[in-house]
């Protein structure tokens, strides 16, 4: 049924439409989000449109864009008052065959992102199967064929906030960041989501946010507002002398002190008794990952032989290596 | 016939046919039977793991399973007996509830015949000690009123020289138990915590009074007892909850019938976290500092560990010197400070367990 419709549309005569009778709404086919229209502007500006977008026509009159929707919007914006395109009727199309036509057209041009897939799977689901969904259209999408991914992006459509969505599609907010988010209520979400795309965070300083800012809500008994109204953060995002990769270090390394007093609170130990030691700049003794192996690293860059020797030398006369230790040693 | 919410039954096809099948069908009679499709189909959150299906089906793996330890932490060599898989008890921080793949009480009807292989096994290896346990994999004694597993197990490893059989529990179903005729080679162990920690963890659980009453009444039928705090979680009051259940045992325990306390810091995959979120959202048992351990599992920091474990030796010491003592999964580093000795490696943890063994069974 699907092919017969897409060879009808295309034995469709091409027609001349005001723009201004093109509803502006996307439309129950339109799987766009987030876009950039100028470089599309400017391709049809010097070539003009090679595939004619497919409207259809309800019984009232009302023109939607089936596909499409991007180069009706670009014409728009190029102040054109007409496009050739072709018509479907409304009660000509059935919403699946609609949508599909909508997903192969666009498939051909471009890739999907987080949240067109999302729209894209959303509308799927109110036509097919969840199996068939799974089998059939994950692939399409480059998403592996679990449900539990197929529910996420499902839930990128339904219930992430317009900002949220935004900065996803744009990429300031990863898909596992926005996983991470979809398990907070919509207040609690935004807030930490406007903080990531505030410090354009990379998608493991996202995740780490997410993880401290929830944790510690959760062990204060706080709201995630008031963790992140934190007069330490808010001075650290009012810091001046901070550029913005600083400024997401810090506030990271804030909420880590919180979320972990006792490890930082050593980390912080051991790096005052080794700067103690008033090592060379080309020697390093780091602890072991989470001091937990107990197998304490010493690392000395050097040119030559000769070089080696002498800064061994110099570690052997330093008395005090001996005090490197677990640093709550110290402490008893 | 249990005393769990178990509201429906599932009957592998691998099942079918056994006498142990029929006789639980008969005893759970009025509990609905349903196919399998539909078993896996209302598998979901609304069924939550499954805990309320009693699936049967025969075992068709190794009866004996090394316990999953990991070299980068001392072992104690034990062997787990496969019997069944998940848990009618609900604790929140239990490892089984991502551990297994799939979900539903399941319970293998062929224990019997396969029996028959592991005794072999511990009879063609008289030189090794094996210290077998049921506990791991599901509570050795919440379902025994039903299965009476017990029945079939004790009269086996009792006879065996080479072995003692730990039933590890939550519970106090010691009733079976404690009507067989036979003592030797067997161990009947609890799980211990606070009383705080057991009420708000350990779901379907008996408390730890009621535990230590059983233990007693275990004792005083000619039973070896053993004990395990594990999880060990440092909680609000955490020390003083401890002493309480120290006290407990103190009044109810004679420490000369205990072969082994094993103490062991809550420890986790972290898949484990996302589960626990979403089964007990308001527990606090996530809200400690864990790092990523050498075996991948989440642990407390290191001092955090050392500190529970020192409090508790310290603690434990003071009741009786000779409780033999030992730590799950822990590094040389960590028994040496808070143990005050430490067994090197696995095969000198297994040498000191084995030990305990010969001094209270002979």
């Amino acid at each position: 049924m699907f092919h017969e419709i897409v060879k009808e549309i295309a034995d469709l005569p091409l027609i001349r439409v005001k723009l201004e009778e093109v509803s502006i709404l996307p439309g129950p086919f339109t799987m766009s989000f987030g876009f950039n229209l100028a470089p599309l502007s400017e391709s049809i500006k010097n070539i003009g449109i090679v595939n004619s977008p497919v409207v259809s026509k309800s019984e009232e009159g009302t023109l939607h864009v089936v596909t499409g929707y991007r180069r009706v919007g670009a014409l728009r914006s190029l102040g054109k008052k007409i496009v050739t395109c072709r018509m479907v009727q409304k009660a000509d199309l059935p919403p699946l065959q609609g949508l599909l036509l909508s997903l192969y057209d666009n498939l051909a041009t471009r890739k999907f992102n987080p949240v067109e897939k999302g729209m894209i799977l959303s509308r799927l689901s109110h036509y097919l199967p969840r199996k068939d969904i799974l089998s059939n259209y994950m692939g399409l999408l480059d998403l592996p064929e679990h449900e539990n991914t197929l529910d996420a992006f499902v839930a990128f459509d339904r219930h992430l906030e317009e900002p949220l969505k935004t900065d996803l599609a744009r990429g300031h907010l990863s898909v596992q960041a926005a996983r991470m988010l979809l398990g907070m209520n919509p207040e609690h979400r935004c807030v930490i989501g406007r903080l990531i795309s505030d410090l354009n965070l990379n998608v493991n300083q996202q995740k780490q946010l997410i993880e401290y800012t929830y944790e510690i809500a959760k062990i204060n008994g706080s709201e995630i507002s008031a963790v992140l109204g934190d007069d330490s953060i808010g001075g650290l995002l009012a810091n001046a002398s901070l550029n913005l990769p600083q400024k997401g270090r810090a506030v990271l390394d804030a909420m880590r002190r919180r979320r972990y007093p006792t490890l930082t609170k050593m980390e912080r130990a051991f790096r005052k008794k080794v700067s103690r030691l008033h090592l060379d700049g080309k020697v390093n003794i780091q602890p072991p990952p989470y001091f937990e192996s107990g197998d304490y690293r010493l690392e000395i860059r050097f040119r030559q032989g000769k070089e080696l020797k002498a800064q061994v030398d110099r570690l052997a006369e330093i008395a005090s290596l001996e005090t490197v230790n677990d640093p709550w040693k110290e402490d008893e | 016939m249990s005393r769990y919410p178990l509201d429906r039954i599932v009957v592998d096809e691998t099942a079918v046919g056994y006498e142990t099948t029929a006789d639980i069908l008969k005893k759970m009679e009025g509990v609905p039977v349903v196919d399998h499709s539909e078993a896996e189909r209302t598998i979901g959150q609304d069924r939550d793991l499954g805990k309320t299906t009693l699936h049967l089906l025969a075992h068709k793996g190794e009866m004996l399973k090394p316990c999953p330890g990991t070299r980068e932490y001392i072992c104690c060599g034990y062997q787990i007996l496969h019997m069944a898989a998940n848990c009618p008890l609900d604790c929140s921080y239990c490892i089984l509830q991502s551990y297994f793949n799939q979900p539903n009480l399941r319970v293998f009807v062929n224990l019997e015949e396969r029996l028959e292989e592991v005794f072999s096994r511990i009879d063609g290896d008289p030189d090794t000690i094996y210290r077998i346990g049921t506990g791991e994999f599901t509570d050795s004694l919440a379902l025994d009123p039903v299965f009476h597993w017990t029945e079939l197990l004790v009269p086996g490893f009792s006879r065996r020289k080479n072995t003692v059989l730990e039933l590890k529990t939550k519970t106090a179903n010691i009733r079976t138990l404690l009507s067989l005729p036979e003592r030797d080679r067997i161990i009947v162990s609890w799980s211990l915590n606070s009383p705080e920690m057991t009420a708000r963890n350990e779901h379907r659980a008996a408390s730890i009074r009621k535990r230590l009453q059983a233990a007693r009444e275990c004792q005083r039928e000619g039973f070896i007892l053993g004990f395990h705090f594990d999880p060990l979680v440092p909680h609000e009051n955490w020390q003083q909850g401890y002493l309480e259940t120290l006290d407990l045992m103190d009044k109810y325990i004679d420490p000369k019938g205990i072969i082994w306390i094993s103490m062991g810091t809550f420890r986790f995959m972290p898949q484990l976290k996302q589960v626990i979120r979403r089964r007990h959202g308001h527990n606090p048992i996530l809200n400690g500092e864990f790092v990523p351990g050498l075996d991948g599992k989440m642990r407390y920091f290191k001092p955090i560990r050392m500190a529970l474990y020192d409090f508790m030796r310290k603690h434990l010491e003071e009741w009786h010197e000779n409780l033999g003592l030992y730590l799950c999964m822990e590094s040389h580093d960590v028994w040496s400070e808070s143990m005050g000795w430490s067994p090197h490696d696995s095969g000198g943890l297994s040498r000191f367990l084995d030990e305990r063994v010969g001094r209270l069974f002979g």
